[in-house]
């Protein structure tokens, strides 16, 4: 069985302090790290096992496949724990070296640049942990943080939680990027609470969305003064039921639109 | 958690001079590279919020608050003293340790003893989640000094088994992980003791470290290329090139490798001075 290696810490910080000077290397087709290391060793072993070749789908430009890919790679290195999850190390070694064909097709830095986008922004982002918010961005890291953060290993669908999270912007963006929704009984209450009203909040479009948003800045508003993450899940029910009263009767006037985004790439 | 002093809608204990009356708690962190134990110990000088978690409309909450490994978690506390475990494969670096007097229920009169004269004849409605009360926050770096890609302790499960009566643990290497089997008892007893400080060392010395000692005997009897054939084999190889252990000894790699538990062991019982000892 293959185990996952990762990057000596000082390579990666190498790599870091060099994405500038590296942005052609990053528009290849053909993995450059081991050419670019020379003679230097760069990787250390891990314990961490690959339980299957992950054979992650590339992107087509329109559609990305996150949440079958998430489901993935957090199937094949499902013995990972939370500590090792964060190691910056691991998660520049599966992006520069075992994923590259798929983060190739989905941050192609080529088209990015083409874009207008600021390359050195987005490799940094894509390619490394150079954060604490990176967990959900790095483009590997953040397959495996969603499945991680609403998963439920006992349900007949463990990742029905992770198919809510991923299935609008909106959703993950309110709860992945608010405080709140760190902590693991609000994050699930508030899914839950999406996948019981789906037509209000997850079906009807531009409607939803602004739905959504508002039931997360409530929930932002009420833990200004309250402890959600003490709210046994009775209550926080209650109260996002509450909040979706006052939330459809403000969007009385909303006639439901398609979407605009169908796939999630937060930031 | 970091809470600055603010303007909440009803007075709180610890913010600012909204109650005259206090909420303090004292923490302890410890490990034992399986666990960390949070010991707690609070004191709250608000008669009136001693009385409602006595009712059972409030709780002691412990908060903690992990950035690193996105680990975030309010736990409800049995009293004003208690311990709490987390797995060492949960949190790492800076953790944030806060707790707080919450309500569980609906408290349509709330009024509290000393409050600012602000808060004169005034009665306030509280919902659950509310915070009456909150101490300053603590923290703690909860780095260990091994890492966590090559944690030992990520490689060696207990586990019961259904066989009653006196049986000797056993040590099974033939999977990806060390796993000590325990009868019935032996397991429950370690499941009883396991979070308790006191016993911790023993646990370590009388079951971790003879499990690793076999695990490196074997390790050593096997031909060179079959040592890489499980994932404790490998950790173990690891370790050992990265303390740069030159003896072949199990019981003097075992202790290098758990970092001298013996030493913690002799440590955590207090021995009289001036008595010999003898086996």
């Amino acid at each position: 069985m293959q185990c996952c290696s990762a990057f000596r810490k000082e390579f990666e910080q190498l790599l870091v302090a060099d994405i500038g000077k590296n942005i052609p290397l990053y528009c290849s087709d053909d993995c450059w790290i081991q050419q670019w290391a020379g003679q230097n060793v760069v990787l250390m072993s891990t314990p961490v096992e690959i339980l299957n070749p992950l054979e992650l789908r590339f992107s087509d430009g329109k559609t990305h496949f996150d949440v079958e890919n998430a489901m993935q790679v957090f199937s094949s290195l499902r013995k990972l724990t939370p500590t090792q999850a964060a190691d910056e190390r691991l998660w520049a070694w599966l992006t520069h070296v075992y994923c590259w064909g798929y983060m190739r097709s989905r941050w192609p830095i080529d088209l990015k640049v083409k874009a207008g986008n600021d390359p050195v922004k987005i490799i940094r982002e894509r390619y490394f942990v150079t954060t604490r918010r990176s967990l959900t961005r790095n483009g590997i890291a953040r397959l495996w943080w969603y499945v991680w953060l609403t998963h439920r290993p006992d349900d007949s669908d463990p990742f029905r939680y992770t198919k809510v999270l991923l299935s609008k912007l909106d959703v993950t963006q309110s709860l992945l990027e608010r405080s709140f929704g760190k902590c693991r009984e609000v994050r699930m209450s508030f899914l839950d609470f999406l996948m019981t009203h789906q037509d209000e909040c997850l079906n009807g479009g531009n409607r939803s969305r602004i739905i959504v948003r508002q039931l997360a800045k409530a929930l932002n508003f009420r833990g200004g003064f309250g402890l959600l993450d003490a709210v046994r899940a009775d209550a926080m029910q209650s109260f996002l039921a509450k909040q979706l009263d006052v939330a459809l009767s403000e969007s009385d006037g909303l006639e439901p639109q398609a979407d605009e985004v169908g796939e999630v790439d937060v930031g | 958690m970091r809470i600055n002093t603010r303007a909440f809608p009803i007075p709180v204990v610890g913010n600012g001079d909204d109650v005259n009356a206090g909420f303090q708690a004292t923490l302890d962190v410890e490990d034992d590279k399986i666990d960390f134990f949070l010991t707690v110990e609070m004191v709250c000088s608000s008669a009136s919020l001693r009385s409602l978690i006595d009712e059972g409309v409030a709780s002691y909450i412990m908060h903690i608050d992990c950035p690193t490994t996105m680990f975030r978690r309010a736990i409800r506390l049995a009293g004003m003293r208690d311990r709490v475990s987390i797995s060492t494969q949960d949190i790492d670096k800076a953790v944030e340790v806060t707790f707080f007097i919450v309500a569980d229920s609906e408290l349509p009169h709330y009024a509290i003893d000393a409050a600012n004269a602000d808060f004169d004849g005034v009665a306030f409605s509280v919902t659950p989640g509310d915070i009456l009360a909150y101490s300053e926050t603590h923290r703690f770096d909860a780095s260990l000094p091994f890492d966590a890609l090559k944690n030992i302790s990520a490689i060696i499960n207990v586990v019961g088994s259904n066989e009653e009566g006196r049986r000797p643990a056993q040590v099974m290497l033939t999977g990806e992980k060390v796993i000590i089997r325990l009868c019935k008892d032996d397991f429950r007893n370690y499941m009883l003791m396991r979070g308790d400080p006191a016993h911790r060392q023993l646990i370590v010395t009388a079951l971790v470290l003879p499990a690793l000692m076999e695990a490196v005997h074997t390790f050593w009897a096997k031909p060179e290329e079959e040592r890489d054939m499980y994932r404790w084999c490998r950790v173990l190889s690891q370790r050992i090139d990265e303390l740069g252990i030159e003896t072949r000894s199990p019981f003097e790699i075992s202790q290098l490798i758990l970092e001298l538990p013996l030493q913690r062991a002799f440590r955590s019982v207090s021995v009289p001075t001036g008595e010999s000892a003898e086996v």
